[in-house]
């Protein structure tokens, strides 16, 4: 009797040791080699895209339903989008769906999971070193770093004040930066200041620099060299370290920028707009440093009441600038096919990177996902930044060149006969268009950058110059988002006139420019950039600190 | 004797037992003080052996020579020796649990006893151990197989409907092998699926596939293979034991939070030897128009008319549309050249007219076509019998049914067997074996969509019988080709070349060994390997509609068509690619195969004993574990040639498109399931009238991942009871109030995380990561889910209360129970601040109360003796009452979820809830109005999507019933026996069907509700039917608007109803041929039994009109219970 007791005792424990339940529930996988490491990493990109909240907040579109020079209000057609008429107004997107691949919940969310992947494989390496020490993991631990970094970098754009120097935006609100797996259900963290989340930034980066590498199944959708030395170029231009953004730009374009830019997609005819597509997220091309392959249905919005049109338009893709007169002329706009895809009087213009892919989860059905191919870091846009750094650096002949290489490269496949760029192409274009079709309040002054920093002049001739650079930019990232952050970096006065309501500007320091975070995040217990009840929102004054004035 | 578990009467009857114990000794002693001086006057000695109704010994029976105190006991065996003196010619024997009999004492007499009424039901079979009823404390309900099955109705779960009090059975579905939707107290968990346990002779019947309760209404294919009992054998089942509070079920633990049901099957007795035959003969009627509120083709016709003044079925829009009919055809008809030259239709009024004319009389009883009258069969036959040291039981049945639809056939072969054998009279080795084979056939079908877009909930391609008879226009000509996914479509081509077939296997090996060394104490190790396999092949043929549209606008060609069918691909590396067909040859074969092996093993011991006659005790402990693996396997064969003898030809075409949009044409998953647990149970009882009982678990789960900290759980139960009839002072009541038994328990239950919810560790599942080309694509691991360190089980505290009365000798009796239910740390969604990488997560952060109320009540009314014929009128009646309420959850959904047929959670209401759109009449227009989320009355703005304002929704109930129970009568009298037999319902609401539409086509079934739709400005005053939408309005509005505005009636006050019913289950006259006729034909028993099942619905909420208020029609396989009619025949031998 005892003996059955002991046999069976024995037989518990045997099988309680031996491991029976800790078989996996499904054909899931666990991350135990640097192989799987790899992989995992593959989804420490974001699939958000922040392109279509910071274009609705930016000077790139106009409401339809506003009257243009004619008084004539366009696509009245009832709107579904309140979400859209939010962003436009500079409200918080309270209407945002959560599963909305470009609202705010989704790029804060989205950003946070990319992070959380990426941490989640940097502790799974410390377990891996821990067992076998023969292993390198320095360059997937790179990409893990590049990643956390490039996320939080994200975040701080989107949902942050511009940076200003150390002082003060040590003044201004972070978000949290995460640096370990979250494994209870509500982790606790502290917004932090601005400056601090640079910082952490920075650190991060500089880690990944050091052992970036190219090695990868699908470099071109991995943080490879060229796209590291890209995020380090736009990390340090929005931060104004402009020796350094000339040391990395320069690392990621090496000693021939022009072979870094997008020349053959200029200089080719497409006939479909699904060529057109394929072939501006080429893997192949050699000004893609870094794709993001996102779920965005920017492209559908942009059909309807909000649109790139009249003086969106004709300040960015539709107008002229220092070497072209008009759309006419500039080489990428004369093709049919060629920078939008369809175009009329009434909708506005639709450029062509925003097109959509779809990928499909039910044939039958005809459901699926829509997705955007985001060229997050090319070789034209690192090339500005650069042109850019040596502007504020006064190094004039330098920022020329890189912005003639710009202009070089779109004028590829063109038959026109167009001017060379130069000093005084760009002095006198500048000097004689002072008003920017009226997107911004005036291009004179439009930049304040003592404003925003007492420590940061600028000359007039530096003011025209950048006036060019900025130009350059807004063309060259138009839809994807990136000249939000410059008016938001420079202090940029835009209008905005939505449907009948008066004209709206948005000052220089006015705190929405840092879009709110999620309302669900505020309602799960995270700071508010302006809290709401306090004050109207509308009336907040700027006082220079955010914080001082969310204190009251 | 019962082999499920292999007791000695004298283990499982513990209080028998123990009385038989304290008897023995009594006159073992009583004997031995007066044989020694009785002994001199003894004139003779009598043997015998004294047996229960069973042929078994009865063990311990007291036997005494009548009017005197003169007496002995009956040993092991059932023997006794008794000396008689003289003058004394009877002896008396009793034997608890018996009847008392008086018989003339003879040498080598035999006895055998009449089990008492008053003893019924004394056994709790827990499917682990059996109790003593009497010392239970828990809420439990025997039912007996016999009385319960329902003839002709194949799957034992079904017949359970209205049965057992606090037990809800909804027949979503009447397919054969569809589980119905059973609910055991309401919902325990918010996201789980709530269903009971199904404990089959001691083991766990799991899932082959975990089709949650809502997909259980959802028609697919895999609903075919939901019943994880369907291979059970009605016939074979002895018992249904029902385990609902805490108490019952908290040996289960955290597999049991929603009920557990035990089935016992028969098992073979000592003795007796036994061949039993049941031969079932079902005819179901077809569905009839009458019954429902179709439109005949005249009121179609005029319909169509209004539809083409309107401005829609117009010639250019009809001749190639995707989809047309009557209107359609005349127009292709009119474009197609006869041979001579003429056209198939001319195109005159004189002709169209005529051709539309015939139409209008045309009047297709599509219901008579697509149904047939067939007789489904069942034969089962079944030997048992046994000595004194081995029993068994063998039993075979075969199940044929011809389909009663056009396509639909079931077979189905089972066998059970059990045989249990004493090695040694402390040693019995008990093995079984139940197995069954199923082949099936069904409508070809794919699963039911939800489109996200738009919410409309869809499928493609279906054929349905059911619903293709309730949506297909009568004045279609069954004969005639019409038009489907821009080709030619008949429904009775399509379900000859379009259909599922299913082959099920399941089979179960099982062994126990049972030890008992000394008294009283059991040792039982039982082991048991099921496995059941799947195999549904759906075989969409070359020529079926389903294939075709796959080349539509190709073969044949057709520039118009090509550019508009979505099946065609165009292949994006090719700038000048048009679209081509991806199958141009051959049909499509899809393969779905489900496995699942399940391994359990148990090892307890029971140990029942009394201290000093007074203090009974009873334990029972052990530990089991269980291993369940499930293997899904999917494989798309296209361009499959059925014509061709079944040869693949396959275009490349079609991988590279399945590569592009990052699907697959095959896929195999597994899921792993095991668990362990310890758990010990101990009763105490005062001379049975004062009992206390304490059950606790520990239980392990994989299902959390893989953690140590949050996997184990122990749960526990505490239970009193007080029989007051045990008492003595309740003697001279007993001929009023013959029993009164107060119970109560309060027990801690839990259940695993639903699947897929949460985990404690973090989950990473590898995946291809989409990219725009197949060259860029790669293989990425995804956190699919963020660790949950604080993870645990979904727990509930249960308090319940129950009383039973028996009246005048148990001719009433009554059962009463009530509980209460605390359900917390439910899995339900919680927003968090996102920066873990999860905005959303699911944890143990929902709570939920719930309460309700069982009534068992049984009545004798009349009971006439033999003069009479036996007149016997019983009646039994069972109510409950169940509400639930979550108490707690952050459910933050859109209007469709709330709006939509099987509800949706939100804190404050049940857990299935249904909200509809507030309905403020019809405008001048006719299009209906709404009140909207700004609260504004409007016809169009109403958000789908809106989150954030949903309090404009009138809350219209919940999905799932409140109140449900069955009536029955049973009228016997001689031979005959009269079953009426009512079911019912009440409490829940049902959406009605969604028929409103901005637009409709000239093939589709319209209600008869359209006759009184408003066609002149005024009728809004008089009518609430919307108008047909004309194409004027549709531009004014915008199509997309007024679509919004036609789906927001669908979903508003306008369509609901009242789910409630009374439903006539049962008649049945069964006659019992006596005994007497029989003996010469070699006959033991012989009876025949006509029956109709599901005749008709005494109540119904009148809106419904004809809808069944408890299936759910969402075509697929789905075809809702039959009315039938069954004979059955049973003979023994």
């Amino acid at each position: 009797m005892r003996k059955k007791i002991y046999i069976f005792i024995a037989l518990v424990i045997g099988l309680t040791s031996c491991g029976f339940l800790d078989k996996e529930p499904d054909n899931r996988t666990s991350i135990t080699t640097l192989d799987q490491v790899k992989k995992l990493l593959a989804n420490a990109y974001s699939t958000a895209d922040f392109a279509w909240i910071c274009e609705f907040s930016s000077d790139n579109i106009v409401d339809n339903n506003s009257e243009d020079g004619s008084w004539t209000r366009y696509n009245l057609s009832v709107h579904k989008g309140e979400v859209e008429n939010e962003v436009f107004a500079w409200q918080p997107a309270v209407s945002a769906g959560s599963s909305d691949g470009d609202s705010p919940v989704s790029i804060w969310s989205r950003a946070y999971k990319a992070i959380a992947v990426a941490n989640h494989a940097l502790e799974a390496m410390d377990e891996i070193e821990k067992k076998d020490s023969t292993v390198n993991c320095s360059e997937a631990r790179a990409e893990a770093y590049l990643a956390r970094a490039y996320n939080h970098f994200v975040l701080a754009n989107v949902f942050c004040m511009a940076y200003r120097d150390s002082a003060l935006s040590s003044l201004d609100k972070g978000v949290p930066y995460m640096t370990v797996p979250e494994k209870v259900v509500y982790s606790n963290a502290e917004r932090g200041t601005l400056t601090q989340l640079y910082a952490n930034i920075e650190k991060d980066l500089l880690k990944g620099l050091e052992h970036v590498s190219d090695n990868y199944d699908q470099p071109k959708y991995h943080f490879n060299k060229q796209a590291a030395y890209a995020f380090a170029t736009r990390f340090y231009l929005y931060k104004r370290d402009y020796d350094k953004v000339i040391q990395y730009a320069t690392m990621a374009l090496g000693t021939n920028p022009m072979g870094c830019m997008r020349t053959e997609y200029w200089s080719k005819s497409y006939s479909t707009q699904e060529q057109l597509l394929f072939a501006y997220s080429n893997t192949q091309s050699p000004n893609n440093f870094l794709l993001t392959a996102t779920y965005s249905t920017f492209y559908r919005s942009l059909n309807g009441r909000y649109a790139c049109n009249r003086q969106a338009s004709r300040a960015s893709i539709y107008g002229q600038g220092p070497t072209w007169q008009g759309y006419t002329f500039h080489p990428c706009y004369q093709k049919v096919q060629g920078l939008y895809l369809r175009g009329s009087q009434d909708y506005g213009l639709f450029y062509v990177h925003t097109g959509e892919y779809f990928e499909y989860t039910d044939k039958v059905a005809g459901i699926g996902y829509v997705h955007n191919v985001n060229p997050t870091f090319t070789g034209e846009e690192t090339l500005l930044c650069r042109a850019e750094a040596y502007i504020m650096k006064g190094d004039y002949a330098h920022a020329l060149a890189d912005l003639k290489v710009w202009d070089e490269s779109r004028k590829v496949g063109t038959t026109e006969n167009l001017p060379a760029l130069t000093e005084s192409a760009i002095e006198s274009f500048y000097r004689s268009n002072p008003v920017d079709h009226g997107t911004v309040v005036n291009r004179a002054t439009q930049l304040h950058c003592s404003d925003m920093c007492p420590s940061w002049t600028i000359d007039s001739k530096q003011l025209l110059w950048l006036n060019c650079v900025l130009h350059f930019r807004r063309l060259e990232t138009i839809h994807q988002g990136l000249r939000w952050f410059d008016i938001k970096r420079y202090g940029i006065e835009i209008r905005h006139k939505q449907g009948l309501e008066p004209e709206k500007i948005l000052t220089w320091n006015d705190p929405h420019r840092a879009i709110e975070i999620p309302s669900t995040v505020i309602e799960a217990g995270m700071e508010p950039n302006i809290r709401r009840g306090t004050v109207t929102d509308d009336a907040v004054v700027f006082t220079g600190s955010c914080i001082a004035q969310e204190e009251e | 004797m019962r082999t499920f578990f292999v007791f000695t009467r004298e283990q499982m009857h513990t209080r028998t037992q123990i009385k038989k114990y304290i008897m023995r000794k009594f006159y073992v002693l009583l004997v031995s003080l007066f044989l020694l001086p009785l002994s001199v006057l003894a004139q003779k000695t009598i043997d015998g052996v004294v047996l229960d109704e069973n042929g078994e010994g009865a063990i311990g029976a007291n036997v005494v020579v009548t009017g005197t105190t003169h007496g002995t006991v009956t040993d092991f065996d059932g023997h006794f020796e008794l000396s008689i003196p003289d003058g004394k010619k009877q002896v008396t024997i009793s034997y608890l649990g018996y009847k008392t009999v008086t018989v003339t004492a003879k040498p080598n007499m035999k006895v055998v006893l009449e089990t008492d009424a008053l003893e019924i039901e004394e056994v709790v079979v827990t499917g682990m151990y059996q109790q003593d009823k009497r010392l239970n404390t828990g809420s439990t309900t025997r039912l007996d197989a016999e009385k319960t099955k329902l003839d002709g109705i194949a799957d034992i779960s079904r017949s359970l409907e209205g049965r057992a009090a606090g037990v809800s059975v909804q027949n979503v579905s009447g397919t054969f092998g569809t589980a119905p939707k059973i609910k055991m107290r309401g919902a325990t968990s918010i996201y789980g699926s709530s269903k009971p346990l199904w404990v089959v002779d001691g083991v766990i019947m799991e899932d082959v596939v975990e089709v949650d309760a809502e997909a259980l209404s959802s028609g697919d294919a895999v609903t075919l293979i939901s019943s994880a009992i369907a291979g059970l054998n009605a016939d074979d089942i002895e018992s249904f034991q029902i385990l609902k509070d805490g108490s019952a079920t908290s040996i289960y633990g955290a597999r049991a939070m929603a009920g557990v049901i035990v089935v016992t099957t028969k098992k073979g007795k000592a003795g007796t030897s036994k061949i039993n035959y049941t031969g079932e003969f079902s005819v179901r009627l077809k569905p009839s128009y009458n019954e429902f509120n179709i439109s005949n083709s005249q009121e179609q016709m005029n319909i169509y008319r209004e539809m083409e003044q309107k401005g829609w079925l117009e010639f250019a829009n009809l001749a190639k549309a995707n989809t047309s009919g009557i209107y359609g055809k005349m127009y292709q008809l009119m474009n197609t050249l006869n041979p001579d030259g003429t056209f198939a239709l001319a195109n005159t009024t004189a002709a169209r007219y005529a051709y539309l004319r015939e139409a209008e009389y045309r009047n297709t009883d599509w219901f008579n076509l697509l149904f047939r009258n067939t007789i489904m069969q069942t034969h089962s036959i079944s030997i048992s019998g046994g000595t004194d040291r081995a029993r068994f039981y063998t039993s075979m049945s075969a199940m044929y049914d011809p389909g009663w639809t056009l396509s639909s056939d079931v077979q189905r072969y089972t066998v059970n067997a059990n045989a249990s054998f004493d090695i040694t009279k402390r040693l019995t080795l008990t093995l079984l074996t139940s197995d069954s084979y199923r082949k099936q056939k069904a409508p070809g079908t794919l699963s039911q969509d939800a489109d996200v877009v738009t919410g409309e909930v869809k499928r493609d391609f279906d054929i349905n019988p059911y619903s293709y008879a309730l949506n297909a226009s009568r004045a279609l000509d069954p004969k005639q080709t019409y038009t489907r996914n821009y080709c030619g479509f008949n429904i009775f081509d399509e379900l000859e070349n379009n259909y599922i077939s299913l082959g099920v296997t399941d089979v179960k090996f099982q062994g126990e060994l049972s030890y008992r060394p000394i008294k009283g104490l059991e040792l039982k190790a039982l082991a048991a390997y099921r496995y059941q396999s799947s195999t549904n092949e759906h075989f969409v043929k070359d020529q079926s509609n389903q294939a075709r549209a796959y080349r539509a606008g190709i073969d044949p060609e057709d520039a118009t068509i090509r550019d508009m069918n979505p099946f065609l691909y165009t292949d994006p590396d090719d700038e000048n690619a048009l679209p081509q067909t991806v199958l141009p040859k051959g049909g499509i074969y899809f393969l779905r195969q489900y496995k699942m092996s399940q391994f359990d093993l148990r090892l307890s011991a029971t140990y029942n004993t009394a201290i000093k006659e007074k203090h009974i005790l009873n334990f029972f402990a052990g530990m089991e574990m269980n291993s369940t693996d499930r293997n899904s396997i999917s494989f798309d064969g296209w361009g499959f040639c059925y014509d061709d003898g079944g040869t693949p030809f396959t275009d490349y075409h079609l991988f590279k498109q399945q590569v592009e949009e990052g699907s697959t044409y095959y896929s195999n998953s597994w899921r792993y399931a095991r668990s362990m647990a310890f758990f010990a149970t101990g009763t105490y009882s005062y001379l049975g009238r004062y009992n206390i009982n304490l059950t606790g678990r520990y239980e392990g789960t994989n299902g959390l991942g893989k953690t140590v900290n949050a996997r184990w759980l122990p749960t526990w139960n505490v239970g009193v009871s007080w029989n007051a009839h045990e008492e003595t002072w309740f003697e001279p009541a007993r001929e009023v109030l013959s029993n009164a038994t107060i119970k109560a328990s309060y027990s801690l239950t839990a259940d695993r995380c639903p699947y897929g919810y949460a985990y404690a560790e973090p989950a990473f599942m590898a995946g291809t990561i989409w990219r725009p080309n197949a060259s860029a694509q790669e293989i990425g691991i995804d956190l699919e889910l963020l660790g949950n360190s604080e993870l645990t089980y979904e727990k509930k505290y249960e308090f319940n209360g129950g009383v039973s009365l028996g009246f005048l000798r148990n001719r009433i009796n009554l059962d009463v129970d009530a509980y209460y239910r605390d359900n917390f740390d439910l899995i339900g969604p919680t927003y968090t601040t996102g920066i873990g990488g999860e905005s959303i997560k699911y944890a143990n952060v929902a709570t939920m109360k719930s309460s309700g109320v069982e009534v068992t009540l049984s009545t004798t009314n009349i009971k006439l003796g033999e003069e009479a014929g036996n007149f016997r009128w019983t009646t039994d009646f069972t109510f409950s009452y169940t509400n639930n309420k979550i108490t707690k959850l952050d459910s933050r959904v859109n209007v469709m979820s709330l709006v939509s047929g099987s509800g949706y959670a939100r804190e404050g209401y049940p857990v299935r809830a249904l909200f509809s759109i507030p309905f403020e009449g019809l405008n001048d227009e006719g299009l209906p109005t709404f009140l909207n989320q700004d609260g504004v009355v409007t016809v169009t703005d109403i958000n789908f999507q809106e989150i954030e304002n949903t309090s404009f929704l009138k809350y219209e109930g919940p999905t799932d019933p409140t109140i449900t129970g069955g009536f029955g009568n049973v009228f016997s009298w001689k031979g005959f026996t009269l079953n009426i037999f009512m079911t019912y319902s009440f409490g829940n609401v049902v959406r009605l069907d969604p028929v409103f539409s901005s637009s409709y086509d000239d093939i589709t079934a319209l209600p008869r509700d359209f006759r009184n739709r408003w066609t002149l400005p005024g009728d809004e005053n008089k009518t609430t039917i919307p108008v047909i939408a004309s194409t004027r309005q549709v531009k004014n509005y915008g199509s997309y608007n007024l679509a919004t505005a036609y789906n927001a009636y669908n979903y508003s006050t306008e369509r609901v109803a009242k789910g409630d019913f009374i439903r006539m289950k049962e008649i049945s006259l069964m006659y019992d041929i006596p005994h007497k006729y029989l003996s010469k034909v070699a006959l033991n028993s012989f009876s025949c039994k006509l029956q109709v099942t599901n005749p008709f619905l005494v109540y119904a909420d009148k809106k419904l009109n004809g809808q069944d208020p408890e299936f759910f029609n969402s075509g697929g396989v789905a075809t809702p219970m039959a009315k039938q009619f069954t004979l059955t025949i049973r003979a023994g031998f």
